[in-house]
């Protein structure tokens, strides 16, 4: 469960008209959630937030019942991020970063090895970002995400770049994160590959959090919902306000 | 005097070239002033400045007595490396790797203020009091200007790395890496001081803590919102701001450096919310080098 009690942010808080969230108030269990909606309004940054990337300036965040930034151990333990950009240190291998993955989630190191045999790279461990391509760095980051199997998948643009059996096989990784009862939360413009099995949807429109819950059962309706939705449409009689 | 005089003005001009060459006609001016005068007691004939002294005593027989407690001495060159390294964490080496060779460049110039002390020392007769006082400043000087001269090295070239802080590795424990990194760099700055002048050592190791995790927050200091166009984050002014201050102080007052080693937990509090509190979207390509960002779109 991730919670939003109040939480506000922006980039640049000296300039209220561009808060990308105001007071946001959110609960989000387990199964998956699609966070939808055009380009800058908020999909990504609502990801940041949950994963402890970037601090609300008002508000808490709660995952698993542990406050993000009081708790931070143990409210990140059980919790996985990918962005959209894969940003990895240039000055470590992805063999050392995922070696530091399995440190921290108290994994053994051999954690490392399965994680990069499951996205096809086990033959890369000891480059560098740099000698990587953006689907390679994309690989990487997913195979951080697996160490540990964490509870909360926080992933965006999860299939971006990625080949086509990269593709198979990420959709195949979160389906069983799903089917084992993880939280996942999924931004994506592309919602088809996930259409089916989300159980809610969640976009964000001048700094509130608005939220689908639960999608049609019927799986044509579900898809217009999500594609209006995605297109930047807010139909009036679908949305149950979180505040 | 006028050779001291030019290499007071270079060195006041503010830039790195010019405060390098102001050392060579440091010298030349001490070579040419020789041993300090007394009334009580004439200038030897045989006393041609200190530096020419130092070069031709050394090295110095091995059967040779240990320096005079007040006097600031060149140390012995350092013990070969046996070429074995104690594991190091991955932060470390991630610093290590973003830092490349330019500590080389920071040791030559976190040399300077011991050096100048070593000279005044040399130059002057003191009482074992102002000696050790010389040494705690140069000594404190040169630890301040190396971790001005890093910590502005990382917070270029090793910004902040937004992905790392969904990992449960909490602030206070990256902002310590760092610390330990910065204040174990200072390290050999610290054995000099101590081989010149030991007593030197302790008011130095109290005041380190403090500094070394200032400097690891200083590290952080966030893109001021209201004025993002100031330029790239620069924390060398606020370490050397600081460090000089506490440098001077201890000094001074030895025992003034037992408050910052108690307020060590403070400064990690306060650097650790720097840490929390960063926006590291809002980390923009004209704050700092592209190199090494992970959030860079240019470099990498």
């Amino acid at each position: 469960m991730i919670r939003f009690l109040g939480v506000s942010f922006s980039y640049r808080p000296d300039r209220p008209r561009e808060t990308v969230l105001a007071g946001v108030d959110l609960a989000l269990p387990a199964g998956l959630t699609l966070v939808v909606g055009p380009n800058g309004c908020g999909k990504s940054t609502l990801l940041r937030l949950a994963a402890g990337v970037e601090p609300p300036d008002d508000g808490r965040i709660e995952v698993d019942g542990h406050d993000l930034w009081t708790a931070e151990v143990a409210a990140r333990a059980g919790l996985a991020f990918v962005p959209e950009q894969p940003d990895l240190t240039p000055y470590a291998t992805v063999a050392e970063i995922l070696d530091l993955v399995c440190a921290l989630r108290g994994e053994p190191p051999d954690s490392a090895a399965r994680a990069l045999a499951a996205v096809g790279l086990d033959g890369l461990a000891k480059r560098s970002v740099r000698e990587l391509s953006l689907g390679q760095r994309r690989k990487a980051m997913l195979a951080a995400a697996r160490i540990g199997n964490p509870g909360n998948l926080l992933l965006d643009e999860p299939l971006e770049s990625l080949d086509r059996a990269a593709r198979a096989g990420t959709l195949a990784w979160i389906e069983s994160r799903h089917a084992a009862g993880a939280l996942v939360l999924v931004a994506a413009h592309d919602v088809e590959p996930f259409a089916a099995a989300a159980a809610r949807a969640l976009t964000v429109r001048d700094g509130r959090c608005l939220l689908v819950d639960p999608l049609p059962g019927d799986p044509a309706a579900r898809d217009r919902l999500l594609e209006r939705l995605a297109g930047g449409e807010t139909p009036p009689d679908v949305f149950r306000l979180p505040r | 005097m006028p050779p001291a005089l030019a290499a007071g003005l270079l060195a006041g001009l503010g830039s790195w070239p010019a405060l390098a060459a102001s050392v060579p006609l440091l010298a030349v001016a001490d070579l040419a002033a020789g041993p300090p005068r007394s009334p009580r007691s004439p200038r030897p004939a045989h006393s041609r400045g200190a530096v020419r002294r130092w070069l031709a005593a050394w090295p110095p027989p091995a059967a040779e007595r240990p320096p005079a407690p007040h006097r600031l001495q060149v140390p012995p060159a350092a013990a070969a490396s046996s070429g074995r390294h104690a594991p190091v964490l991955l932060p470390a080496r991630i610093a290590r790797r973003a830092l490349g060779w330019r500590p080389v460049r920071a040791y030559a110039v976190a040399l300077l203020p011991w050096l100048a002390a070593l000279l005044f020392a040399a130059n002057n007769r003191l009482v074992p009091l102002h000696a050790t006082r010389a040494a705690v400043l140069g000594g404190g000087g040169s630890c301040v200007l190396l971790l001005a001269s890093l910590a502005g090295t990382l917070a270029a070239r090793r910004p902040a790395w937004p992905w790392v802080r969904s990992l449960p590795w909490p602030a206070r424990r990256r902002v310590l890496d760092d610390a330990l990194l910065l204040g174990a760099s200072c390290l050999p700055l610290l054995a000099l001081t101590g081989l010149a002048a030991p007593a030197a050592v302790p008011p130095l190791a109290a005041i380190l803590p403090w500094l070394a995790v200032r400097a690891a927050g200083a590290i952080r200091r966030p893109a001021s919102p209201a004025s993002p166009a100031a330029g790239r984050i620069r924390p060398s002014g606020e370490i050397l701001m600081e460090g000089a201050l506490l440098a001077g102080l201890a000094a001074l007052l030895p025992w003034s450096a037992l408050l910052p080693l108690a307020a060590v937990p403070v400064a990690v509090r306060a650097a650790a919310a720097r840490e929390r509190r960063l926006k590291v979207g809002a980390w923009m390509e004209r704050h700092h080098l592209a190199a090494g960002d992970p959030g860079s779109w240019s470099g990498g």
